[in-house]
């Protein structure tokens, strides 16, 4: 989500092989150039893949030296063109992406891109889950000048919800930030989650079965 | 220069001028120079370069009374124009090509092209046709002009693939005489307004323009800048700015 100075990314670091959590300790979110974060979500090897071709292309950019660096409206311009074009060859990278980014002295840049070329750009976006869960959430709490803790807490929120409720969810998540000077990615944060509720504790059958909850 | 000892009886036609791929003993490549000929003998087209804006401006020849005046300066996209001297034919050809590279750009990059790139890409394609037995170089130079996220800039492409950026700069035929009145007033550029930029670039053009009248037919204006897309200046748009200058 887009907040006061910039805008915010965050992601689960799981890597599920179809229902089993696998790989638990991934970094889903990429910065890309010198101010542009990408989300991916979906198909994982497809992420890296398109992560390197983009890696490449900032390369290059460098490689001018003439202090000219794309920013995220070109970098998910870009993918926005790469998607659409693999969906309408019958080959997608089957992704759903939040390419976010700040440069400076220019606006926050927020962008939803997915598999099928889909793209628009929003002050708030969630992929999978969080599209279900989470942005009912940011309708009623985000606002433009959120300052960058607030920012956080929501989407700590949004991902404490995701977790609860998807079951396909982890509880570490990281948090990307682009404030125009720099972009970073946090370290691991794990979530809170509250399992001693009474629903869940208390005997309510005549037997010690303690997980029936009705 | 080349012509006038060619007229002269005085440049030697030498085995080595046949084709590009072939250099002098001297280290030059003929083909190339004579090129760059063919730039000198177009008719003066000019730039120059303010904090905010960049104006060319060029003269228009005609072939005689019943003909239309050649058309000297191109828009490429919103923000970068060129003015061109030589052989108009190459000069479309490479705006055309240039024209369908910011379009291309924009539409996958949303953004608009950064200008030097363009031009340094253009200076490449020179360049292939210099090392190449069965091609030729183009005969055209450009001075494009255009207005980046960084401000205004004014390049020079020639036939030999160099390329240059100016603070302003003329080219084709009696350039030196615009050249001399652009470095005069040089230092007043950045801090001058539109109008003024204007104004300079009509006042250059008379040099060049010899004993002839700089008028409404034969003189081309083109600005761009911030908050200015590519504008161009032609006929009885010239009226106010050239009515100032008498």
């Amino acid at each position: 989500m887009k907040y006061k100075d910039g805008v915010i990314l965050a992601a689960d670091t799981l890597a599920s092989y179809g229902s089993e959590a696998r790989y638990k300790d991934v970094c889903r979110l990429k910065k890309v150039g010198e101010y542009t974060l990408l989300g991916g979500g979906g198909e994982l090897s497809d992420f890296q893949y398109l992560s390197d071709q983009l890696d490449e292309m900032a390369d290059e950019d460098w490689l001018n030296e003439d202090g000219c660096f794309m920013g995220p409206k070109e970098y998910s311009s870009y993918i926005g063109r790469v998607m659409y074009n693999r969906r309408s060859k019958f080959n997608p990278l089957y992704n759903q992406f939040v390419v976010v980014g700040k440069k400076k002295d220019e606006p926050a840049h927020l962008m939803y891109v997915d598999h099928q070329g889909t793209a628009f750009e929003e002050n708030f976006v969630a992929t999978g889950f969080g599209m279900h869960l989470g942005i009912p959430l940011l309708r009623n709490s985000w606002r433009a000048d959120m300052s960058l803790d607030e920012a956080k807490a929501l989407a700590t929120k949004c991902l404490e919800v995701c977790f609860y409720r998807d079951c396909r969810a982890y509880c570490k998540i990281h948090i990307g930030v682009c404030n125009g000077t720099s972009v970073d990615i946090s370290a691991p944060i794990p979530l809170n989650h509250f399992w001693g509720h009474g629903a869940w504790t208390e005997k309510r059958l005549e037997d010690d079965d303690p997980t029936a909850t009705w | 220069g080349l012509l006038s000892d060619a007229k002269n009886g005085k440049m030697n036609r030498n085995q080595y001028d046949t084709d590009v791929s072939t250099w002098s003993p001297q280290g030059k490549l003929h083909q190339v120079e004579y090129a760059m000929e063919s730039v000198k003998q177009g008719s003066c087209s000019l730039g120059l370069v303010g904090k905010d804006f960049v104006v060319l401006a060029a003269l228009k020849r005609s072939t005689g009374d019943l003909a239309s005046y050649q058309k000297k300066l191109f828009k490429i996209d919103d923000h970068i124009g060129i003015g061109i001297a030589g052989l108009t034919a190459d000069a479309r050809s490479l705006a055309t090509w240039m024209r369908t590279e910011c379009l291309n750009h924009k539409f996958q990059y949303d953004s608009p092209v950064t200008t030097g790139r363009l031009v340094s890409d253009i200076a490449d394609k020179h360049q292939e046709k210099t090392q190449a037995s069965w091609k030729r170089p183009y005969g055209v130079g450009l001075l494009v002009a255009g207005y980046d996220r960084d401000g205004p800039h004014l390049y020079q492409t020639c036939p030999s693939g160099n390329l240059y950026e100016y603070k302003a700069m003329a080219i084709g035929a009696r350039a030196q005489s615009a050249k001399t009145y652009l470095e005069k007033h040089l230092d007043s550029m950045p801090g001058a307004d539109l109008e003024t930029l204007v104004l300079h670039s009509l006042k250059a053009l008379e040099g060049p323009a010899n004993d002839k009248d700089v008028d409404v037919k034969n003189a081309c204006v083109a600005v761009v800048g911030k908050n200015q897309p590519f504008e161009l200046l032609e006929g009885d748009a010239l009226e106010p700015y050239l009515r100032q200058l008498k």
